[in-house]
């Protein structure tokens, strides 16, 4: 326990590999929009399995998840 | 007065029936036997552009985790949504890596063609043939259309069209390398033997290899650097279009042969001499 921190603020994920606080009951897709990103254009995947996006809105973010956020870029 | 020569280039009309034929891939008929790559562009609008001059059915893109501190245009927007957009596993390393990336490209919801590629070596970036077959048995079965970018071995490609390939995409020469087609002789012997397109993909740098390509019978051929690296690159799009279109009419058209010696194109008689 690290003292005199606020506990609801200690919450870790890994995402795209960097450790990210993230909020306490926060959902996948609340997560997302508050990094700016447009959920149209990204694909998920959380703890390897890859999350539809129908369910970003019901999957709350648990510590130390690991999500990867996905998109596409140029390539041949 | 009669005119000296009689017909006008109006008067007749050819058909040729030769041409009437696409290319038919995953139940997808191509006009467009070029498929281009959308790297190294100097922005999306210039890559947008030269999709458009190259008239490509086909587009390959890549698949890669967001710079969450980087806000950037999303590739998507630039690419028209009339032409089959062919994911690849490139940043694979083995077949459990190609599947995992093919199943997130699918997850993406732009349909379920995948090329696969499964690159060990960073210097040379050969693909390692065994690990693209263990990930064409897999992906397969899960109904994707499976293209496998791989070393050109003709006894490995049959194995990946048995495992359900719909096309075979041997390289050329190393990827960016724009050194042409140096892998040509192994490339004829598999257009020959393959009952799948045979598309030959990185190393062409030139229209004038993608045209040589096409006239040893290839389905197809996959361009990007060469494109997108040329100073202007919607010009060069435009063509190696004409020159992948050049090159299947000359197939087609059956190339004459090749000889030693010289053979005259008018008689060797009735010369304007005594002897």
């Amino acid at each position: 326990m690290r003292g005199g921190k606020n506990l609801s603020t200690d919450y870790m994920l890994t995402v795209n590999g960097k450790q990210t606080e993230f909020k306490e009951n926060q959902t996948v897709r609340n997560f997302l929009e508050e990094k700016g990103l447009e959920p149209q254009k990204v694909v998920l995947e959380l703890n390897k399995e890859i999350l539809s996006r129908e369910n970003w809105s019901e999957t709350i973010l648990q510590d130390g998840d690991s999500l990867e956020i996905i998109s596409f870029v140029g390539g041949g | 007065m009669l005119p000296l020569r009689g017909i006008s280039r109006d008067d007749i009309i050819i058909k040729n029936i030769n041409m009437k034929n696409t290319l038919k891939i995953g139940g997808k008929e191509l006009k467009s036997r070029f498929f281009m790559g959308t790297g190294k562009f100097a922005n999306f609008e210039e890559m947008q552009k030269a999709i458009i001059a190259s008239k490509a059915d086909v587009v390959t893109v890549a698949v890669r985790r967001v710079d969450l501190d980087s806000k950037t245009d999303n590739i998507l927007d630039f690419i028209p949504k009339d032409v089959v957009l062919m994911p690849n596993t490139s940043g694979a390393r083995n077949a459990d890596e190609a599947v995992r990336i093919a199943h997130l490209a699918k997850a993406a919801g732009c349909g379920n063609w995948i090329k696969i590629e499964v690159i060990p070596d960073n210097q040379y970036l050969l693909p390692d043939n065994l690990e693209t077959l263990k990930a064409i048995e897999a992906l397969v079965k899960e109904d994707f259309v499976v293209l496998p970018y791989m070393n050109p071995d003709l006894v490995m490609a049959r194995r990946m069209v048995e495992a359900g390939a719909v096309a075979i995409m041997p390289l050329g020469a190393p990827i960016g390398s724009n050194r042409g087609i140096k892998t040509k002789e192994i490339v004829k012997i598999m257009v020959k033997e393959l009952s799948v397109p045979v598309i030959v993909d990185a190393g062409i740098g030139k229209p004038s290899e993608a045209a040589e390509c096409m006239e040893m019978g290839c389905g197809a051929v996959l361009a990007d650097t060469a494109v997108a690296t040329a100073d202007d690159s919607v010009l060069m799009a435009e063509a190696f279009a004409e020159a992948i279109e050049a090159g299947r009419k000359a197939y087609l058209a059956g190339t004459g042969g090749v000889q030693e010696s010289a053979s005259a194109s008018s008689p060797l008689t009735g010369f304007l001499r005594d002897s």
